[in-house]
């Protein structure tokens, strides 16, 4: 009896320390857990700020230049943008996927919507330099057209669809991802009088 | 039964103090997850704060004020706010984006050259290339005489919200361990 009690002390002390162990090991786990989740959310936020600021740089495009952007839209269908839409509904050239004159236009007309195009103003501040600098870009704008009425309030009146599509990039040392990139995709409709 | 000792005042004390050298690792480690778990919370509770005037900036502020921020009776160009869990130090920048080369011409906009539309509107002309080209001599003074206001104004403005944070009744050096700093652009739309 007393030699097995003196044999105790070790298994006791072993159990201890692996219980502890266990635990300390769970809570470092899941801190580390919800800082990279925390870390990575934020930085995601960031980025999605960066892209919101490309929604708006494409919306003043489109704004500044809507006729330009509707013809963009039209040539990127396979639609000729000077077709009076009064004259019947516009067919959609089958040839567009493979060719690429077709999105000349459109390509000129986003090539600028990005933050190195027209780059922030507090571009000396270290998030936008480096290896992995904050930055946006567009990814796809598409004009889409459609006629409405032919009589009424609204005859003659065309409505312009336009969907942007923009990413957003940003970078945070602490965090393990090399930089987090955000998708905002944001549609809107012009309305356009036909005189 | 006479062999049983029991443990002296001595062996008691050795293994008390052995335990509490082993315990202070221990609770240091166990304040610092508590402190860090507490610091992750006034993190997030800043994030969404600074997430909360970014979204009100973009959404509800007029452009047309020359202070984006104080266009809004909720939010100041900075300011100091106590969260539930969290203070917050913010201030907010606002610039007017310039255009970097020139002041008329650098945004890019194809130009087409008229060609009669194809039947039922399909676009299969062949010489299409040539009918596209970049417009470079376009002045957005011409495109947007009545908003533009001078040859640097392209009716964009960036935005830099820089939030600084510290959980509730630590240190005021906390404040500037790890700021938060968002920025975005808004239009005139």
């Amino acid at each position: 009896m007393n030699a097995f009690r003196k044999g105790m002390a070790i298994p006791l002390v072993l159990l201890f320390a692996m219980v502890f162990s266990v635990f300390m090991f769970s809570v470092v786990s899941t801190r580390t857990t919800v800082r990279k989740q925390s870390l990575a959310s934020q930085t995601q936020k960031k980025a999605y700020y960066m892209a919101m600021g490309a929604i708006q740089h494409a919306l003043l495009k489109l704004r500044l230049f809507p006729r330009e952007a509707y013809k963009s839209g039209s040539l990127a269908r396979g639609v000729c943008p000077y077709f009076n839409l009064h004259e019947g509904g516009a067919a959609i050239s089958s040839t567009v996927a493979a060719n690429n004159v077709y999105l000349q236009a459109m390509s000129i007309f986003q090539s600028d919507i990005n933050s190195t195009s027209v780059p922030f103003r507090f571009s000396t501040e270290t998030e936008f330099s480096g290896a992995h600098p904050w930055r946006y870009e567009i990814s796809s704008f598409s004009v889409s057209t459609y006629y409405t009425k032919t009589s009424g309030t609204e005859a003659g009146m065309i409505r312009e669809v336009a969907t942007v599509k923009c990413m957003g990039y940003s970078y945070d040392i602490r965090d393990s991802q090399q930089e987090r990139i955000e998708y905002v995709e944001k549609q809107v409709e012009l309305k356009r009088q036909i005189k | 039964m006479t062999t049983r000792r029991g443990m002296t005042l001595v062996e008691i004390m050795l293994a008390v103090l052995i335990m509490a050298f082993a315990l202070i690792p221990i609770a240091g480690f166990l304040s610092g997850s508590a402190k860090g778990t507490k610091s992750d919370k006034s993190e997030a509770e800043a994030m969404q704060f600074a997430c909360d005037i970014m979204d009100t900036i973009l959404m509800k502020v007029d452009f047309t004020s020359p202070d984006l921020a104080n266009n809004v009776p909720s939010i100041a160009s900075s300011a100091d706010v106590n969260l539930p869990q969290t203070q917050v130090k913010y201030t907010i920048e606002v610039l007017d984006v310039q255009i970097p080369d020139s002041a008329t011409t650098n945004f890019a906009v194809p130009k087409l050259d008229y060609h009669d539309p194809c039947a039922n509107g399909v676009e299969i002309n062949t010489d299409l290339a040539t009918k596209i080209s970049t417009d470079t001599s376009r002045s957005l003074f011409q495109v947007d005489k009545e908003k533009l206001t001078s040859a640097t104004d392209i009716d964009l403005k960036d935005i830099r919200l820089k939030v600084r944070w510290k959980p509730r009744g630590s240190d005021d050096k906390e404040y500037d361990v790890h700021p938060i700093i968002l920025y975005t652009r808004k239009a005139r739309l």
